[in-house]
């Protein structure tokens, strides 16, 4: 009954939202799009196009999976871009030597709620020496360029991503952590991400391997039950459920597998409750 | 010598007195005065009783039980041999009635539900009152003492003293100390009571600190020691002459308890327990008796690792629950009816932390009792039945409704990690009855037949436990919130015969249990504990039975001496022929007694069988037989209407080395123990 109740508040408030928008016939709200959550990377402009790029992230940038909105607006009116091609180019430059590292292009070339969701894998912490170049194609007016962020990364407490070297040879493979950012007692959703090294400039994201969870508490020893083991949805993300029975300092184990092949086993991730 | 004091220390007699001839049920007070239908009297009288079915009334003793005081609740309802004790130290014992502990048994204070706060019932609602502040204790078989509530075992109320209104002198009390030298114990009892033609004041205080027991053999039993004190205030006020209105408050604290059975100690155990009751004596020719009465009561409990060396990592553990009810009832007479009607109710809420403390690391918390309110509301009815002099039928009835749900968000997030959906309220009705039939056979011979049918709701640890460690059987328990209603069929019988010289009475009863609840091993789910064997969850067995009974001779050849023997038996089965858990062997209390003016001495043995008959899954272990001597003398100086007693005894003269079934942790009980008991009563 309590149930129901709720069904039907929830449901006229929706029907209320929706009329009400439809008659004040206001299609942007001030605040599109609604950068309210995110910290603001740095702005930039394209060499060429004139167009200016706004790089958000959910919080500090650390090295671990990050998810990046970009925020495109023509440098002359001041007009948001919501049609474009944007692609990603992450570096570092140790001096010696360059890499690059995983990351995801927006899905769409359309904006959702007037940003472009992409991400990147920072495999490691770099007070200098990583940049990330926006790539832009305005399909508005079909001009082209790219702006450059400078970024520092820092070093996530604790570990939230690993480049490690599988038991069973082949390229170096990268795990991230994705979630639970907030982790509570009972069942979380549970996404890494897993990206081979082909080279220094590539890394294609892994979408055939198995991976098992065992999450356990170290101090105890003992492990919890029911949870599903992630399975592969896109793009290189496993996704599945961890539970955590009490609060405290969680070890999520990993066993990564190809077939029947073992490829890394001793990988772990802490969270702490 | 028929002082107040005195009365109240001859109803503690006549109580004790009768918990050591009784076998079976008993309904036993002072001075009934439900029974005087048009005036209210506070007047204690020499004991009546007044019962139908597992009961019968004793031959009143003249023996100086004032001894009993010293004892501890739990101990004295030991006495009936119906009832065992688990141990798990040397302080609150958890009583168990027919091979059914506290979960299947309504264990009350003057009616009151009271819920320990200890996840590993370190804490029964015994050891919230103590012997000298109790008027008598009501111990009901089965679904015959659903008055107090739905259970399958059974129900014992404790009835305390209260204030005595319009006694013969306005001071009267008892003041006493006694020492005991197996733990080096000390305690010390004040009673005092104030009395008013209208309105009376009584008090009650008890303090006792005992070390670690020394057992039979030597060795020194460490963690068993103990601290309490226990205050109590009952005040009375009478308005008109039909009309009480009544008072009690008691305060109970226990410090630093060991439990050597246990990997943990108790730092503290805090009750604090208050009623208001005020009853209504009509002037009508059908209605004895109205009561109505509410009552509040906190238990707050507090687990301690910090005096073990063995400690892996350091944890709290805290529990706590808070109760409030009520109940309305009536008692109303028709020629041959004598018939009660009640209304109660209660809330209450159950919370228990458990949170461990890692070296550089956050601290790991969880909630074992994830703060449950229970909400049970009752209607009862009983009718007593005079057929003729020799004939009485006794029926009752009792429907509950019980609600409990889980009030944190935390908590219903840890069940989520079992599949469960405890967000919800777990609503129940439970339905119990009971029959009786006593008939006079011949002279001095009476027999009665019991059948009943008895349900109760499953305990907040079996419905919603998270993770508690059971050090019995090494296994962390976690709850099932659609664990089965239990329910059971009952029958008992017995017989009496009374002579002059020789009372003989022999009971047996049989209870058929469906949805028996018994923890099973869950080898899915990793144990939480370090060292723990696995997890059990509880479930439901098909069913179960216990059965057993009692038998008991008193011989009299000489008004100076008694001889007295006393067996019981209880065997208990699951449906796949595995014993039933702690399930006392056949044991036997036997004595004489020999009373001389005012002193009289005695021997007594108890013993045990061994017992084989083990669960397994349990983590129980064979017990040995064993037999105990003990050796008590009494004596007391007249000093007008006041007395000094004295009473002395050594138990376990032998000093044997032993446990029973029930003791915890193979931990053997205390060795040769003299005690001295000294009290003045005024």
């Amino acid at each position: 009954m309590k149930t129901s109740f709720k069904t039907l508040f929830v449901g006229l408030t929706l029907v209320g939202a929706i009329l009400n928008g439809c008659k004040e016939d206001d299609p942007q709200p001030d605040n599109y799009p609604n950068t309210d959550n995110l910290e603001l990377v740095g702005t930039a402009y394209t060499d060429v196009g004139g167009i200016q790029v706004k790089l958000w992230a959910e919080g500090l940038v650390e090295a671990q999976y990050t998810r990046f909105f970009v925020e495109l607006r023509d440098s002359a009116t001041n007009a948001l871009l919501e049609d474009a091609h944007v692609e990603l180019a992450p570096m570092m430059d140790m001096g010696m030597m360059q890499h690059s590292a995983p990351f995801e292009n927006p899905t769409s070339v359309l904006a959702v709620g007037g940003l472009f969701p992409c991400a990147v894998v920072f495999q490691m912490p770099g007070d200098m020496g990583w940049t990330l170049d926006v790539h832009v194609h305005n399909h508005a007016n079909d001009a082209e360029g790219e702006a450059s962020f400078t970024l520092s990364v820092a070093n996530p407490s604790p570990t939230r991503t690993m480049v490690v070297t599988p038991e069973n040879g082949g390229d170096p493979l990268v795990i991230s952590y994705v979630q639970p950012t907030s982790p509570v007692v009972g069942i979380n959703d549970f996404e890494i991400t897993l990206h081979s090294k082909a080279s220094m400039m590539s890394f294609p994201s892994v979408d055939t391997y198995t991976v098992t969870i065992e999450p356990e508490m170290p101090s105890m020893g003992h492990g919890s039950p029911n949870n599903v083991n992630p399975t592969f949805t896109s793009r290189g993300h496993y996704v599945g459920k961890v539970n955590f029975t009490m609060t405290g300092l969680w070890r999520i184990n990993l066993t990564i597998m190809n077939g029947a092949e073992v490829v890394y086993s001793t990988a772990s991730f802490d969270v702490t409750l | 010598m028929n002082g107040p004091a005195l009365g109240i220390l001859f109803a503690l007699m006549s109580f004790t007195a009768s918990a050591q001839v009784q076998d079976s049920v008993l309904h036993f007070t002072k001075g009934n005065i439900a029974e005087k239908t048009f005036s209210v009297q506070e007047i204690l009288v020499r004991p009546t009783c007044a019962c139908v079915g597992a009961c019968s009334c004793p031959t009143h003793k003249t023996d100086n039980y004032s001894e009993n005081r010293f004892l501890s609740s739990d101990a004295i309802l030991a006495k009936n041999s119906s009832i065992s004790l688990i141990k798990r130290g040397n302080f609150a014992s958890e009583p168990v009635l027919n091979g059914m502990a506290s979960d299947r048994l309504n264990l009350t204070i003057d009616g009151m539900k009271i819920f320990g706060a200890c996840t590993d019932k370190m804490d029964p609602v015994t050891s919230y009152v103590e012997p000298n502040n109790l008027k008598s204790v009501y111990v009901e078989h089965g679904s015959s003492g659903s008055m107090f509530g739905s259970s399958l075992g059974g129900s014992v109320n404790m009835e305390t003293n209260g204030a005595v209104i319009n006694a013969k002198k306005p001071w009267s009390g008892e003041v006493g100390a006694g020492f005991q030298s197996a733990a080096l114990g000390a305690n010390g009892l004040l009673s005092l009571n104030y009395s008013r033609k209208k309105w009376a004041i009584g008090v009650n205080g008890m303090y006792r600190r005992f070390q670690n027991y020394r057992a039979g053999g030597g060795d020194i039993v460490d963690h068993s020691q103990f601290e309490k004190w226990n205050g109590a205030l009952s005040a009375k006020y009478m308005p008109t002459e039909r009309d009480v209105l009544r008072f009690d408050m008691i305060m109970d604290e226990a410090y630093h308890v060991g439990y050597p059975a246990l990997p943990m100690d108790v730092a503290f155990a805090k009750a604090k327990i208050f009623g208001l009751t005020y009853q209504h004596y009509p002037q009508k020719e059908w209605i004895a008796r109205v009561e109505a009465k509410l009552y509040a009561n906190t238990v707050t409990h507090s687990m301690d690792d910090t005096q073990r060396s063995d400690v892996i990592m350091h944890m709290d553990m805290p529990g706590w629950t808070t109760t409030f009810g009520g109940h309305l009832d009536g008692q109303f007479i028709a020629k041959k009816h004598r018939m009660t009607a009640r209304l109660d109710g209660y809330h209450s809420n159950a919370r228990a932390e458990m949170t461990m403390y890692p070296d550089n690391e956050a601290p790991m918390f969880m909630l074992t009792w994830p703060d449950v309110d229970k909400l049970d509301l009752g209607i009862y009815f009983q009718d007593d039945i005079t057929l003729n002099i020799k004939h009485r039928l006794s029926f009752n009835a009792r429907l509950d409704f019980v609600s409990t749900n889980v009030t944190d968000p935390l908590g219903v997030q840890q069940a989520s990690v079992f599949n469960q959906d405890v967000a919800e309220a777990d609503q129940r009705v439970l339905k119990n009855a009971s029959i009786s039939y006593r008939t006079t056979l011949g002279k001095g011979w009476t027999a009665w037949v019991t059948a009943g049918y008895a349900e109760r709701a499953p305990s907040t640890t079996e419905q919603y436990a998270f993770y508690i460690f059971n050090a019995y059987d090494g296994f962390d328990h976690i709850g099932d919130v659609n664990v089965t209603t239990e329910k059971a069929l009952q029958g008992s019988a017995g017989i009496r015969l009374e002579t002059g010289k020789v009372v003989v009475s022999a009971t047996g009863f049989y209870y058929h249990i469906y949805d028996y609840i018994l923890s099973a091993i869950d080898s899915s789910l990793d144990a939480m504990t370090i060292g723990a064997n696995g997890v059990k969850k509880a479930e439901n067995l098909p069913s179960a039975m216990l059965a057993g009974g009692n038998l008991s001779v008193e011989y009299t050849p000489i008004r100076s001496l008694t001889f007295r023997t006393t067996g019981a038996y209880t065997y208990g089965s699951t449906d796949a022929g595995l014993p039933l858990p702690l399930i006392t062997p056949f044991r036997n209390v036997t004595s004489v007694k020999w009373t001389v003016g005012r002193a009289s001495v005695s021997a007594e043995c108890e013993s045990a069988a061994p017992q084989t008959r083990t669960n397994p899954d349990f983590g129980e272990r064979a017990t040995a037989a064993y037999a105990i001597v003990n050796l008590r003398a009494g004596y007391y100086f007249p000093f007008g209407d006041k007395r000094l007693s004295l009473n002395g005894g050594i138990e376990n003269l032998l000093d044997t080395r032993y446990r029973t079934h029930l003791d915890w942790g193979g931990i053997p009980r205390p060795g040769i123990n003299g005690y001295l008991n000294i009290s003045f009563t005024f």
